[in-house]
């Protein structure tokens, strides 16, 4: 007789939002959706990322390393997405003058 | 007195520090990530140096700067002219958008000789003449892509199998033509065939109004006969005879050929090249399967994955450029195209690399029964059952209810591969396009998961494949004359 098929073990990852943004914190999770489904239980001053594996073969040591590293990446994107806004929306105002695509 | 002014004035402006121009990045590999900027020009750093970057803490002397002010990632007091540059060149990216549809496709006929199990059209048997384009329904066409503002309007003859319905090929080339006298549009004719069928009117009619053909050659006799079956099993011998006569009667440049994988073809990515070198070809498009038509339902779409193929394609790709070192210039086209936008400021008018998507915008279809379709993979769907990206009708809709209809501005707007999740921060976007048809078939979304997407994970690899083999100078040599052919 077969048991329950085996589940991956969840993984438990705290972020302080002191450091990190809830925003780059998501868009990791989006990043990852592909190896790992995220509950998230939050506290005043920390998020805690609970990750279930979508498979079985997955290393948790690797998608440890590969979630944290995403968080810090997208919170670094996020803070280049704000520094170089206004000169993004100079280029773009530039682009499109006097190309009638705009009405 | 010195004609110069004194070093120390040159260098006073870095001094002042530098400020960023906008940039995303991705991983390549390990630590190292690729930045790209707006209009895709491109730089690999190490990760740690991303971080010293975008804190203002590199250091103005070092290689990285000067890379990353050469290829305006920043800006300092010497260089501030970058966003202008920029601008211009994103402007030169993005002018083809005001051209508007240049392509379309006429499906003059659904039915078809062949039996291709893969055949992504639902092609008809070819005694059925009610799968055939009537007169009055190519006249409507050819008004409405007449309202498109394109000074180039390209169109293109398919099937089925278009040279079974050659009299309205022929009836909407005159008609073509004759309006043309007047609007003075750059005309261009193209007829998709498998070739089987090519006799001398149709040699004749191609040689009078310079048409070109496009077919299918799927590799190695064995392997395109089995591929596309047909009664008498000669597709294959027909195919390369057709290829000769075009070539001996129209000019060499006249004929163009597809080849489309199946499970069969993977481990022979090597013979279909050589196939195509016998063959007189000096380049190949090396693609996968599309999830629709006859593909899906004889499961070829599923016969293989997504890593398999991957495998196939740098398999190939290498060896093409194993063959250009040895001194035969041969070119992979697909590579060719992303070359195009990662190396030029030019943007290729490929449908599936749009973003905006090119769906109605570079190529629209004109079905057999008078539907239009935003795409040929539209049809596609829509011979599936599912009409979600039929956009409107030559008899009962006009050309604002066609071009302005929900369907077509919904999938064009939600799918912009700027604004889409994923796609917005990925530092491939400028090369990568807004496949709305595919990630609604996929995934019933037009927007897509792209972490979940084939469509994605298969282009991502491609753009890292393409990266790394640049880092090579012959390689680069190579790819850089393919982006400019």
């Amino acid at each position: 007789m077969s048991g329950p098929e085996p589940k991956p073990a969840p993984l438990v990852l705290s972020f302080p939002l002191s450091m990190f943004s809830l925003e780059g914190i998501k868009r990791a999770t989006y990043a990852l959706m592909a190896r790992a489904t995220v509950r998230f239980e939050t506290t005043p001053g920390e998020v805690r990322c609970i990750l279930i594996p979508t498979s079985l073969k997955e290393e948790p040591e690797a998608l440890e390393r590969d979630f944290r590293r995403e968080v810090v990446d997208q919170d670094l994107r996020i803070s280049i997405e704000a520094q170089t806004e206004p000169v993004r929306n100079a280029i773009l105002g530039l682009t499109f003058s006097r190309t009638g695509l705009q009405e | 007195m010195s004609k110069f002014q004194a070093l120390k004035s040159y260098k006073s402006s870095l001094a002042s520090g530098y400020r960023l121009l906008p940039f995303r990045f991705t991983q390549l590999h390990g630590d190292e990530y690729v930045l790209s900027n707006l209009i895709g020009e491109f730089v690999i750093l190490d990760r740690a140096i991303i971080g010293q970057f975008a804190q203002g803490k590199l250091d103005p002397g070092g290689a990285a700067y000067e890379e990353l002010k050469a290829k305006h990632f920043l800006i300092d007091d010497d260089s501030n002219v970058a966003v202008d540059l920029l601008a211009l060149k994103l402007r030169t990216k993005l002018a083809p958008l005001a051209n508007f549809t240049a392509l379309h496709l006429f499906v003059t006929t659904l039915r078809c000789d062949h039996s291709c199990p893969y055949c992504q059209v639902s092609r008809a048997n070819d005694d059925l003449r009610e799968f055939d384009m009537s007169e009055d329904t190519a006249l409507k066409a050819i008004a409405l892509a007449f309202r498109s503002p394109s000074p180039v309007l390209k169109f293109e003859f398919q099937g089925g199998e278009s040279l079974l319905n050659l009299s309205l090929i022929r009836f909407i080339v005159d008609e073509v033509e004759r309006r043309n006298l007047e609007e003075r549009r750059e005309l261009q004719f193209v007829i998709a065939t498998n070739l089987a069928l090519l006799d001398d009117e149709a040699i004749e009619f191609a040689r009078q109004h310079n048409v070109l053909i496009s077919t299918s050659l799927d590799g190695p006799e064995d392997l395109h006969n089995r591929n596309r079956p047909r009664p008498g099993r000669d597709s294959y011998a027909r195919t390369i005879k057709g290829i000769g006569r075009v070539r001996k009667e129209l000019g060499r440049d006249r004929v163009g050929a597809l080849m489309t994988t199946t499970a069969a073809s993977l481990e022979r990515g090597r013979e279909i090249i050589d196939e195509y070198i016998t063959q007189g070809f000096h380049g190949i498009f090396l693609r996968p399967l599309s999830p629709y038509g006859f593909a899906v339902k004889t499961k070829s779409y599923q016969s293989y994955g997504q890593e398999k193929w991957l495998k196939f394609y740098f398999e190939g790709l290498d060896y093409i450029i194993d063959l250009n070192l040895q001194g035969y210039p041969f070119t992979e086209y697909y590579a060719s195209i992303i070359l195009r936008k990662m190396l030029t400021p030019f943007q290729p008018g490929y449908v599936d690399l749009q973003s905006p998507s090119g769906i109605g915008v570079a190529a629209i279809v004109y079905n057999y029964d008078g539907d239009v379709y935003a795409s040929d993979e539209s049809r596609m769907l829509a011979e599936m059952g599912d009409k979600t990206f039929c956009i409107g009708n030559v008899h009962r809709d006009s050309y604002e209810d066609i071009f302005l209809n929900d369907r077509l501005l919904e999938a064009l707007e939600s799918s912009f591969a700027a604004s889409a999740p994923m796609c917005s921060w990925c530092a491939f976007e400028p090369y990568c396009g807004a496949d709305p048809i595919f990630h609604h078939t996929t995934q019933s979304s037009m927007v897509g998961k792209k972490p979940l997407s084939a469509f994605c994970n298969r282009n991502m690899a491609i753009f890292k494949g393409l990266i790394e083999r640049l880092r090579r100078p012959e390689v680069k040599e190579i790819f850089e004359r393919w982006a400019y052919s």
